[in-house]
């Protein structure tokens, strides 16, 4: 059962019901019996690893209240990741190791993958544990609210990633029905459905054709930019589009979500770029990356002596630059063990650190050229350079294989002439393809990417929901109408592979 | 409550919409035999896979002996959905006997797109519940494909699988009746004057050896489950059934022997047209007979097939030759026979 | 005081003085760099320990809940 299958929205259904026939003390108790059921549907017996990602995370939390914390702390994030490395990469035990994990779920070896959500899990139970050993939150005495906080179901395959303090109160206190939240929040799905199945469906296959299924392109020169291009606004779409879902699907049930999305392609830097994209990972990686190590003790020492040498700013600059590795290590860890993630990292690391490096001179510029530096023409530049900077990064993260990806990407120095033209080919059988789309594909491509760019222009400045609901019904129902038959007919589901999310692999 | 009241309106017309799309996408590739014009008189009943449609035609066996029946076929069907369409059939008609195709035995959960379309034909019960169900359930051998398991939703609302069809609304090439292949039907029949040529040189119920390669031949559990289920039908509406398998090239001595001992155990009769005496009074040519495969014959074969089969009902079967006794149907049967005869005179 | 928080925060970066918003740290005026190098410069300034804990949005969102942060600590 994925975000995007008939099922869910079904399961959905039954669980709003059930949610708001209940007397609001109880509601938590049902939203946590469905994300249970939910985690079962998809994942049947590896609940049994969510069960115990929750319960170490709850008896840790707990031991916090005396003794060694500090030493607690690093034993608990030490097991949890052997844990995840184990299940992610249980090929690297042994065939036995993976019957065995086979027979726990009840699949098929073949079909193996891992716990449903488990990273996701990982990153909210880490960040619960340290927010309780830093006391900023107290630890939860009932073990069912803590598995509830970690379980919540719309958020548990693919973010965004909660905060114990922002979202297990809203869980805990009850909401009355409202209309309002009902009719919002199925809209806010219905956008994400529009993003995930009309416009990334299209994406994907645009992103298969230019790279050859990642088998070898048929492709080169100017080709590979756009290839880099379409995988970047594939998983924007992709992801984005999901968030809608999982927002939208919260709100439902009167639980406000944090955006994990804030128009990311508008960033100016690069460092703004990462406050817009994946926000909440963002965020975790700076409050429990970032800042446990450049408020450590070593690191402040460290500051001080260098102070006296090489001055304050450049003391500054070289401690956050090692903080700044430490957290692109864990974000192409947390994607995955292997050359592409940690590439991946590593570029968006260089962009970060460079951006540090060069942040002083920057500045005297700044400072000397206002008129210019403050043009409008200057901040559009900004913005076209960071998204040029950022996109590549995308690209490494997709490709497979670290060899191969880059083989592609040098065609655009090797081969740049070889293929400028967009090209229309005749495909076998019938209709012409452009791109892998056939004509008709490839124009719903092409007029909902303009949709979303009215709609997303139209909602930066007022909630298209609210614009929406103050216009007379007869417009709004055909607009309403319009989008659903659109996502039902264009929609790119209803095959064995269409509906899985890219970031649900991570 | 007026909120609630205009969140149903629009609900409903969604689903008007919704139901409307359904139909205009949904392809309606019938070729299942006209029940209504047939009427109850039904001497037999063959059900089974694409050789039973591809083999036996009735207007032959009808004009050669005077019997009436129809084929009751689809492409690939596994038993699992055999017994479900006879179970709804056996509502409507009474036939005497039934011959059940031996070729289903080697499917198990068959293939989703081809299962779509016996699905579709069926109205909403409990019966198409339990066969949705049933096509996505993984037994303990796993015969299951993968994409059976995803087809549920599918299989009940066709839209889910073919909204992408909106496409041939636009190119003009929607065809929302037949499909190609099932244009010229007759009593779920289906003519083709089509020609392929075998290109393997051994002999009928070859030898695994002597076909080159290897197949499971022995019955699985799942279909003995659901032959059990057929069987039990029968007999539950006094119905004949009658083991029969067309004449197939890829049809092995191994599973020959399997079927005819599985046939003297369960106490039915095992009609194989692939034993030499069939085979040589059949006198099939090789070179003329087949339309896309060893199995599947063009109008030339399946004439000599259903002629043979004809002979066989009138000395092994006691059904009356309607032709002397004068019914109610007797002119749609003749209409349907003249109707064939005016396809296969028609110049190409 | 809030004088001396002030002329810290201004020599680290101009902008925060003249930023109007509440969220220092959330809007990114203050980046992880700049909370490296105020912290130093209040914990010297003051004679107090920052740790990781004190650094939420919330006491990095203006320059007075910096100003209320350094006073908790003393």
């Amino acid at each position: 059962m994925t975000l995007v299958s008939v099922s869910f929205l079904i399961f959905l259904a039954a669980a709003v019901l059930v949610y708001y026939l209940t007397p609001q003390k109880g509601q938590w108790i049902v939203l946590l019996l469905a994300s249970l059921v939910f985690y079962w549907l998809c994942s049947k017996g590896f609940l049994i690893f969510l069960l115990l990602f929750a319960g170490i995370i709850y008896v840790f939390a707990r031991s916090f209240e005396t003794g060694k914390k500090k030493l607690l702390v690093l034993l608990e994030v030490a097991i949890l990741i052997v844990l995840l490395i184990v299940l992610k990469y249980a090929g690297w035990f042994g065939d036995g190791f993976v019957r065995f994990l086979s027979t726990i779920s009840f699949q098929k070896p073949l079909s193996f993958v891992a716990p449903l959500g488990i990273s996701y899990v990982l990153l909210t139970g880490i960040g619960y544990s340290v927010d309780v050993f830093r006391g900023t939150v107290t630890a939860e005495k009932n073990f069912l609210k803590v598995l509830s906080f970690l379980s919540f179901f719309p958020a548990i395959t693919q973010g965004p990633i909660n905060r114990f303090s922002d979202l297990s109160g809203q869980l805990m206190e009850g909401h009355r029905f409202s209309y309002e939240a009902l009719v919002f929040g199925i809209q806010r799905m219905l956008w994400g459905f529009v993003k995930k199945l009309v416009i990334a469906g299209r994406l994907n296959v645009v992103m298969l054709e230019l790279t050859g299924s990642w088998q070898g392109s048929k492709y080169s020169g100017a080709y590979v930019v756009l290839t880099v291009a379409i995988c970047s606004l594939n998983i924007f779409m992709d992801f984005s589009g999901c968030m809608d879902i999982v927002i939208g699907a919260a709100e439902i049930f009167g639980i406000r979500l944090p955006e994990n999305f804030d128009h990311p392609y508008l960033a100016r830097s690069m460092p703004e770029f990462w406050r817009k994209w994946h926000i909440t990972l963002g965020e975790w990686l700076r409050d429990y990356v970032m800042f446990s190590f450049t408020m450590s003790a070593p690191a402040k020492k460290m500051n001080k002596s260098l102070k006296g040498k090489v001055g304050r700013k450049t003391a500054a600059a070289l401690v956050s630059i090692i903080g700044v590795l430490f957290v692109w290590l864990v974000f192409g860890l947390w994607h995955g063990i292997s050359g592409t993630f940690l590439l991946a990292a590593a570029y968006y690391a260089l962009l970060i650190i460079g951006g540090i490096v060069i942040e002083e001179p920057v500045k005297r510029f700044r400072s000397k050229y206002p008129q210019f530096t403050e043009s409008k023409g200057f901040q559009i530049f900004r913005t076209v350079r960071t998204y040029f900077l950022g996109i590549p990064g995308a690209y490494l993260m997709l490709m497979p294989q670290v060899k191969s990806g880059l083989q592609f990407l040098a065609t655009i120095f090797t081969r740049p002439a070889a293929q400028f033209v967009v090209k229309i080919t005749e495909g076998e059988g019938a209709g012409t393809f452009l791109l892998g789309l056939d004509i008709y594909d490839f124009t719903v491509l092409i007029l909902s990417l303009i949709l979303w760019l009215v709609v997303t222009t139209l909602h930066r400045k007022k909630d298209v929901r609210i614009r929406l609901s103050n216009i007379h019904i007869v417009p709004r129902w055909a607009i309403l109408l319009a989008v659903v038959i659109a996502v039902v007919l264009f929609g790119f589901y209803g095959d064995l592979n269409a509906g899985s999310f890219i970031y649900q692999g991570y | 409550m007026k909120k609630l009241g205009k969140a149903v309106l629009f609900c409903l017309i969604l689903a008007v919409l919704l139901a409307f799309l359904n139909r205009i996408l949904m392809p309606d590739t019938t070729f299942q035999a006209d029940t209504e014009k047939i009427g109850d008189e039904v001497d037999y009943m063959v059900v089974g896979t694409s050789n039973v449609f591809y083999c036996v035609n009735p207007t032959v066996i009808w004009n050669e002996a005077g019997y009436t029946g129809y084929d009751l076929s689809l492409e690939q069907a596994p038993l699992i959905i055999t017994y479900y369409q006879l179970k709804a059939e056996l509502k409507k008609v009474k036939p005497e006997t039934v011959f059940l195709d031996c070729a289903a035995f080697e499917y198990n959960y068959g293939i989703a797109s081809m299962n779509q379309l016996a699905l579709d034909k069926m109205p909403l019960s409990m019966d198409k519940l339990r066969l949705i169900k049933a096509l996505g359930e993984d037994d303990k051998d796993h015969h299951i494909a993968e994409e059976n398991k995803y087809s549920k939703i599918n299989y009940l609302l066709p839209l889910h699988k073919f909204h992408d069809r909106w496409k041939e609304i636009f190119g003009g090439t929607l065809k929302s009746r037949y499909h190609e292949k099932y244009e010229n039907t007759f009593a779920g029949y289906v003519a083709t004057k089509d020609h392929f040529v075998y290109q393997n040189p051994h002999k009928w119920l070859p030898t695994m050896e002597e076909f080159g390669a290897s197949f499971e031949t022995n019955i699985t559990d799942l279909n003995r489950e659901y032959f059990e289920k057929i069987q039990a039908l029968c007999a539950e509406h006094d119905v004949e059934l009658i083991l029969i398998k067309t004449p197939s090239k890829g049809w092995l001595l191994e599973t020959h022997k399997n079927m005819k001992q599985f046939a003297e155990e369960e106490g039915l009769e095992f009609l194989d047209m692939n034993e030499e005496t069939v085979i040589e009074a059949l006198a099939i040519d090789e070179q003329v007979d087949f339309c896309d495969s060893s199995s599947h014959f063009n109008i030339y074969g399946t004439e000599k097939i259903s002629r043979y089969l004809a002979e066989w009902m009138q000395t092994h079967q006691d059904y009356a030759d309607k032709r002397v006794q004068g019914t109610g149907t007797n002119a749609y049967w003749n209409f349907l026979y003249a109707d064939y005869l005016a396809f296969k005179n028609a110049e190409d | 005081m809030r004088e001396k928080v002030l002329a810290i925060l201004k020599e680290v970066n101009e902008e925060i003085p003249e930023y109007e918003g509440e969220g220092l740290l959330e809007d990114g005026i203050i980046a992880s760099l700049d909370v490296i190098e105020i912290v130093s410069a209040l914990e010297d300034e003051f004679g107090i320990v920052i740790a990781a804990r004190n650094i939420t949005k919330e006491n990095f969102a203006t320059v007075d809940s910096i100003c209320a942060l350094v006073e908790s600590l003393q």
